[in-house]
């Protein structure tokens, strides 16, 4: 059992920087996600804390002592791979066995470990299969089940859950919640799927160009995206560029041409700063009250069934377009009366360039 | 039409080819059963003691001794030391590897002539040259490129992802090598060591060029036996001809049963 891993890394391919001095402090037991889009140097973060890849420049520190000298073989990781890693040539038995055996356990320790790590992925039965020969979803906790069998002082895990379909992905995250409570694991988690981070993490690194962009908790992530590019992120479908009119506290009050819109902050505002209002399509409600602040009207033009409730697109009085969820259908052309809620309004500072 | 004109070419074709092949194969073998064969559609009477002589005369025994060193060596040679070549190929990218790959596989392509002589003259001066170590150096030149040429997309599909989680779970370099590597590549090395084997066993020109007196394989035996001052028997040379060719039909076959390509390709399919 681990209290801490402490790493500070920066790893540049040629001239490109991938992780510009990326520094985190994970403690025992916990359930550390970094999220980032496609390219963003996740797994090379993955792949210098294992030792597979050298850093350029850092340490890393397991329980304050470095390991970034160690080979991967001496630092006593499991790791769960993107594409599963799955040696073609072994059984099921033996792929869990493998670090195992490489640790020179005796064979009966080994026998019994294997079964209970395959009894753990619900595998029981699966031992002398191939890897060739089970879905994908299998392999996948074959996967798991060969990295937790060493008892990893760090579980890594690369996107595992994407290559699976929509159902087996959300059973499976289950799974790895479940493990690693149970096991009492201290993981870290890469992935670019919000919805898994939001439900497996006690805590979200957002990586955006090899650099943390926000880190906290699921629900300050989601609640308090400090820039526009976390709460896209983060499902704020709606972004309206605006500028701030005036301020109290941590909420303030924004326009541009006919839309005005209170909201709160999370990063200080002052009034003529440059500021984007993001909001969320689920949170956004219709209304009978009489034109104001965070009431607008618009026109339905693209309605779209989504089981429960119903995707609307409505294009505003004054030209942005804003997509809400709504419980009731509403045919295309009709008139709509909209609230934003202030405390589900996020004011944030605009960024150069897009979102 | 089009389809069948060019299916009954093809068949026209292989009909030739084999009848070809058949009609001399079955020369040599009753030729070199036959007591005495003139002018005449079939010999009078049957004997296999140009067999006999064959292998007192032609000393086929030591012949045959060198011809299975030479191949065996050559083949464990090429693979102990194409494999690591081949797989640091795979695995690295680096300015100039293309040029360098050409260059290495010239071997391969230009014929063995060009480059035997002066490598025999360097292997003479040596004093290499004769000898059976001669011998098999010469067969490398060409027999290594080959095995290279052979394992390396063999060792390229195998994902370096693989070597990566066996570290991770505790494999050292060698322990990867051991355990991933060789074990995924293992097709790949039979393929490789019976293609060389083969071509060892075969291979005419170089050995000839490095091979003094005890270092002939049976090839180059079987050629001296032809042209060499003094008349033998055409029996008996036949009579070689057919022991080479159920030497080389038994390497063959027994590699054939360690190695089938196609089935090596559905090895990990096909267990259940
Ligand atoms: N060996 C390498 N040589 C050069 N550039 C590399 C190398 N490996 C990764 N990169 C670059 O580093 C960047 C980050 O790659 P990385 O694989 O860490 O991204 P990622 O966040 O895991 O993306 P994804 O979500 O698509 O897996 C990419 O722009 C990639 O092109
Ligand atoms: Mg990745």
């Amino acid at each position: 059992m681990i209290t801490s891993l402490a790493f500070r890394l920066t790893k540049r391919f040629g001239a490109k920087v991938v992780l510009d001095d990326l520094a985190l402090e994970v403690r025992g037991r916990e359930f550390v996600t970094v999220l980032g889009p496609s390219g963003c140097g996740k797994s090379t973060a993955l792949n210098l804390l294992a030792g597979l890849t050298q850093p350029t420049r850092g340490e890393i520190r397991l329980d304050g002592v470095r390991i970034d000298g160690l080979p991967p073989e001496r630092r006593g990781f499991g790791m769960v791979f993107q594409n599963y890693a799955l040696f073609p040539h072994l059984t099921v038995g033996a792929n869990v066995a493998f670090g195992l055996v490489l640790r020179g356990r005796g064979k009966a320790e080994i026998a019994e470990r294997v079964r209970r790590m395959l009894e753990l992925v619900r595998l029981t039965g699966f031992a002398d299969r191939y890897p060739g020969q089970l879905s994908g979803g299998q392999q996948q906790r074959v996967a798991i089940a060969r990295a937790l069998a060493v008892e990893p002082r760090v579980l890594l895990l690369d996107e595992p859950l994407s290559n699976l379909d929509a159902k087996l992905r959300l059973e499976m995250r289950g799974e790895i919640k479940r493990l690693h409570a149970d096991l009492g694991l201290t993981s870290i988690y890469v992935t670019h799927d919000q919805a898994e981070a939001l439900s497996l993490s006690d805590r979200i690194v957002i990586l955006r160009d090899g650099r943390v962009i926000q880190a906290g908790t699921p629900a300050e992530i989601h609640d308090r995206p400090q820039t526009v590019f976390v709460a896209d992120f983060m499902g704020y479908r709606n972004f309206f560029p605006l500028t701030v009119a005036s301020e109290e506290g941590d909420t303030v009050l924004a326009r541009a041409g006919a839309l005005a819109l209170r909201g709160r902050t999370v990063v200080p505002l002052r009034p003529g700063d440059a500021a984007v209002a993001a909001v969320r399509p689920e949170d956004v409600e219709t209304t009978t009250e009489p034109p104001g602040p965070n009431v607008v009207r618009g026109t339905v033009r693209l309605t779209e069934y989504l089981g429960r409730e119903h995707g609307v697109e409505v294009a505003l009085e004054g030209g942005p377009t804003l997509t809400v969820r709504l419980a009731h259908p509403v045919t295309v052309g009709s008139a709509l009366a909209l609230r934003l809620p202030p405390e589900r309004v996020v004011i944030l500072p605009a960024e150069d360039g897009a979102r | 039409m089009r389809g069948r004109l060019w299916r009954l070419a093809v068949f026209l074709f292989v009909v030739g080819f084999v009848l070809n092949l058949a009609g001399v194969v079955g020369h040599v073998l009753v030729s070199s059963l036959a007591r005495r064969w003139f002018a005449t559609p079939l010999p009078g009477a049957l004997t296999t003691e140009w067999y006999a002589y064959a292998w007192r005369e032609f000393q086929l025994d030591q012949v045959l001794g060198v011809t299975l060193t030479v191949a065996g060596t050559v083949t464990a040679a090429a693979l102990v030391l194409g494999f690591p070549a081949a797989y640091l190929l795979a695995r690295h990218d680096f300015r100039g590897k293309g040029p360098l790959l050409l260059l290495f596989f010239l071997p391969l392509l230009v014929p063995q002539m060009t480059y035997g002589i002066p490598l025999a003259t360097t292997l003479y001066r040596y004093r290499i040259g004769g000898t059976v170590a001669g011998v098999i150096a010469a067969n490398l030149v060409p027999m290594l490129p080959l095995a290279i040429f052979v394992l390396l997309p063999f060792v390229e599909q195998i994902s370096v992802s693989l070597e990566w989680a066996a570290r991770v779970h505790g494999a050292t370099r060698l322990g990867v090598v051991r355990r991933v590597i060789v074990p995924l590549a293992l097709p790949g090395l039979l393929t490789a060591g019976l293609l060389v084997l083969v071509n060892t066993v075969a291979n005419f020109e170089l050995t000839f060029l490095l091979s003094g007196a005890g270092s002939q394989t049976l090839v180059v035996a079987l050629y001296y036996a032809v042209f060499a001052a003094g008349m033998r028997p055409i029996y008996s040379v036949d009579a070689m001809a057919v022991i080479y060719m159920a030497v080389v039909l038994a390497v063959l076959v027994l590699a054939l049963r360690l190695v089938r390509p196609t089935q090596m390709v559905f090895r990990l399919d096909r267990r259940d």
